[in-house]
């Protein structure tokens, strides 16, 4: 295998682990505040639409950018409104955002390009070359020259890192997950906290969504995130529901699918090589699921629905006297 | 209220916090607090009493923000504040200790004391040095002696209870509600407690004390204040009130305490327990070479500080956790590693330590959760397919006022039960049969001490009709009440049986925290 070879592989790993990463990135974000988002498939897909149809009409991918993150908000702001204020299922949710991304996108997609597959070209970001890096031997290729969501995803870990870790919203947004009872005594709002990190994990989402459609390829494919939102929330719990494990069970993730991809040409049968990707989730998280320690209050709704069941009205009128017993 | 006026134009205010015809209704009809006032003086221990349903907790919730009272107005230090949430209640020198504790295991003590209030550097990095220091000084100037750098998950129960009342103090309040701060606590630890109480109190703090153990009253409030039903009773001092005297004004009806009568304990042995090991958590041992037995009627009592293997040793017997070494033998047979379903078939009873989640279904109505245990035999069902809802009524109804369940209907789900009568559903499902064995784990925790009389005297009645008893408790009263022999268990260890009769709380909590009397003892639960 010669240098080159390598290097084609480790650009096309951290090329096709990117979206991955940055919706593994967004789950993390989200249940490290104590809300499961399983809708990030959903989220990606109508991202990915959107970003590529504002970039088509637009002309400027970064708008395409831009408006992609935004939907990816809209979204999650529907888990915040059903699942935070509303506690709603968080799952029932999360099917509900994976069945409205992908239908939405087909809708508007055969009104705006009479197309059902594909989309036209459309403007892509272009790869950003690093001023002196690009010069060097062997690393250059490797580090320069990649689509900006590369090094946008690798500064939102770092960032996500700090912020989890080093800030007190940080601090309040794990409390959040861990136990809200306790965040709520101390006199802090259990459900802005828990709002703002969904919001926070739809725009990365929405972004995953974008460098998908705009990062490389500059089209639209219907279906064209081919399971990468549920890769994504696997990869989180493998990397423990930390930014720099999500990351780096991205990239495992990400080899995989790169490795799909190199060995096309050798004969084996393509069926087995697209289940490489899925059949390492399934091995990652039977290997390390012993180990997990989710945050305590990942997916718990707040409040916890027994503890504030309340008497139907209808049906026991008669029984108001015994809910005295049940006031302490 | 004129009087509180005069205070509050002469600037001074003996009260530290008043609360003034508080009135809450939950619901439409359900009258939580009925023009209650509560005055707290400065400096003082005030014991607020009560049963379970007493209109405590509301009230408590309502002085710290977490309820919003329908009318009524509270005064903190003479001025009228209006409590939004609990936010403004911090900002207004009030904290509380829920009984439940709030924090996160996982983080360390500088981490959940200073939640919401964060130290930072400039540029919004959390300073945990500087956070840790300040804790230290709250922790050594009050004598707790904690290191905040230590995750709260391996400090002792005692311990974290200090946590949370450094939390209070870091946010400056000089109100301190404590929400029946010594239900989880050792005598020992208890001890301690009051000792932190009686250090807070002479710098200057106020504290509102929550229980239902009339004996800790004597012991550290200055006064205190009953209620009954949602009303304030009385306010008082325990000089002027002596304890039958507040017992009776708790319930409304003078309280007669169980006699102990010596009951006949037959020769027969019922349970049989050898060299029982239980594997645990981390390679320790969750039961270490356990053996005991319990003959026909006897009660034999388990004491330990939670966590010492008690849940592992009712779930081995009741089948629920695999036993790695010994035997169980009931009448004779063997039954560990057994189905429960197998064992209960033999007359098992069990209430378990955590009623809400394997005693009952919550959801579920009152009738079918106290047929639970028997739903797929006659008379509860015919043939294989069918349930005769008519008889589990029928018996429902029945234990519902053998057991004084409170509640309307059997129809009612169970979760909307308070928890005493909660608790009164699961034991009135084991005892509906007749047993020969009962594993009665906390069978009166967090249950006022009317009902938890009640629960005693069913259990004691079984004992009178031949049931060997099993009682695991963490209530060292009720084990030296009820119990014939009580076995003490640490770290998985039997480290000593004594005759019920001879027992004292001394002895048993010593045994309970593994030291003896002459060994200069040092409290364990001071974690360095």
């Amino acid at each position: 295998m010669s240098v080159s070879t390598i290097t084609d592989f480790l650009c096309s790993m951290i090329r096709t682990a990117t979206p991955i990463a940055l919706g593994t990135l967004a789950c993390t974000f989200s249940e490290r505040a104590g809300v499961i988002n399983i809708g990030i498939e959903g989220i990606m897909i109508i991202s990915a639409f959107t970003g590529a149809a504002t970039s088509f009409i637009t002309k400027n991918p970064w708008l395409g950018a831009l408006a992609g993150m935004t939907v990816g908000v809209l979204m999650s702001a529907l888990i915040v409104i059903l699942s935070i204020y509303c506690n709603g299922d968080q799952v029932v949710v999360g099917i509900g955002l994976n069945l409205l991304g992908p239908g939405f996108s087909y809708l508007v997609m055969t009104k705006l390009w009479r197309n059902r597959g594909t989309s036209p070209w459309v403007p892509g970001l272009k790869g950003i070359e690093i001023p002196v890096i690009k010069d060097i031997p062997i690393l250059g290729p490797i580090l320069s020259g990649h689509n900006p969501f590369i090094y946008i995803c690798i500064g939102i870990v770092v960032a996500m890192h700090y912020v989890l870790y080093h800030t007190s919203y940080g601090l309040r947004i794990r409390s959040v997950g861990e136990n809200p009872n306790a965040v709520a005594t101390v006199g802090l709002n259990v459900y802005k906290l828990r709002s703002s990190a969904v919001l926070i994990g739809g725009a990365l989402a929405g972004l995953a969504g974008v460098s998908l459609s705009l990062g490389s390829v500059n089209v639209f494919t219907n279906g064209m995130t081919a399971n990468k939102g549920f890769l994504a929330y696997a990869a989180n719990r493998f990397g423990q529901w930390s930014p720099a494990g999500s990351y780096l069970a991205s990239i495992l993730f990400g080899s995989m699918e790169a490795l799909r991809i190199r060995m096309q040409s050798s004969g084996i049968p393509p069926q087995f090589l697209q289940m490489l990707p899925y059949i390492t989730t399934l091995l990652a998280l039977t290997i390390t699921g012993k180990k997990l320690r989710a945050p305590a209050a990942d997916g718990v709704p707040y409040p916890h629905p027994i503890s504030v069941a309340k008497p139907k009205k209808i049906k026991e009128k008669k029984n108001k006297k015994a809910d005295k017993n049940a006031i302490d | 209220m004129d009087v509180n006026a005069k205070n509050q134009s002469a600037g001074k205010c003996e009260y530290a916090l008043e609360a003034i015809g508080i009135t809450k209704r939950y619901g439409n009809d359900v009258l939580a607090n009925d023009n209650v006032d509560f005055h707290l003086r400065k400096g003082e221990v005030h014991a607020l009493l009560g049963e379970n349903g007493a209109g405590k907790s509301t009230l408590v919730k309502t002085l710290y923000g977490l309820v919003s009272p329908d009318s009524g107005k509270i005064l903190v230090k003479g001025r009228e504040v209006e409590l939004k949430n609990s936010a403004v209640a911090i900002e207004n020198g009030i904290g509380m200790v829920h009984q439940e504790l709030m924090l996160i295991p996982y983080m360390s003590v500088a981490e959940n004391v200073t939640l919401g209030r964060e130290i930072t550097k400039t540029g919004g990095r959390l300073d945990i040095k500087k956070a840790e220091a300040e804790i230290r000084e709250i922790s050594n100037s009050y004598g707790f002696n904690i290191d905040p750098s230590v995750p709260v998950y391996k400090l002792p129960i005692g311990v974290q209870q200090r946590v949370e009342i450094i939390k209070l103090l870091y946010r400056h309040a000089d109100v301190l509600i404590l929400d029946e701060p010594t239900a989880l606590l050792t005598p020992q630890e208890s001890d301690l407690l009051f000792k932190v109480i009686e250090n807070l109190k002479k710098q200057g703090n106020s504290i509102v004390f929550i229980t239902h153990k009339l004996k800790e009253v004597y012991q550290i409030a200055d006064r205190m204040t009953v209620m009954r039903g949602g009303k304030m009773i009385t306010t008082t001092t325990p000089a002027e009130t002596d304890q039958a005297k507040l017992a009776e004004l708790m319930v409304g009806k003078s309280v007669e305490h169980m006699e102990k009568k010596k009951r006949k304990i037959g020769s027969k042995v019922i349970l049989d327990v050898k060299n029982v090991s239980i594997k645990g958590k981390e390679n320790r041992k969750a039961l270490e070479d356990v053996s005991f037995e319990i003959k026909e009627g006897e009660i034999l009592g388990v004491a330990g500080i939670e966590g010492n293997g008690q849940t592992q040793l009712a779930q081995a017997i009741i089948g629920l956790t695999h036993v790695n070494q010994g035997e169980i033998r009931l009448n004779g047979e063997q039954i560990e590693n057994k189905k429960t379903r197998h064992i209960r078939d033999k007359k098992v009873g069990s209430i378990p330590d955590d009623r809400q989640r394997l005693g009952l279904i919550l959801p579920f109505k009152i009738h079918e959760n106290l047929a639970l245990n028997s739903f797929d035999k006659a008379p509860y069902a015919k043939g294989h397919f069918w349930q005769r809802w008519d008889v589990i009524k029928e018996n429902a109804e029945k234990l519902v006022k053998d057991f004084d369940i409170r509640t309307t209907s059997v129809n009612k789900q169970a979760g909307m039960l308070s928890g005493g009568n909660q608790q009164k559903v699961v034991v009135g499902r084991e005892l509906s049969t007749p047993l020969n064995l009962l594993i009665a784990s906390q069978p009166t925790r967090g249950v006022d001490f009317a009902s938890a009389g009640s629960i005693q005297t069913k259990i004691v009645e079984a004992a009178e009709s031949g049931t060997a008893v099993l009682l695991i408790s963490s209530d060292l009263d009720e084990l030296m009440a009820v119990s014939d022999r009580i076995m003490v268990l640490l770290r998985g260890r039997n480290v000593g049986t004594v005759e019920g009769s001879e027992a004292t709380k001394e002895q048993l909590g010593q045994m309970m925290l593994g030291v003896s009397e002459d060994s200069g003892y040092q409290p364990a639960t001071l974690v360095k």
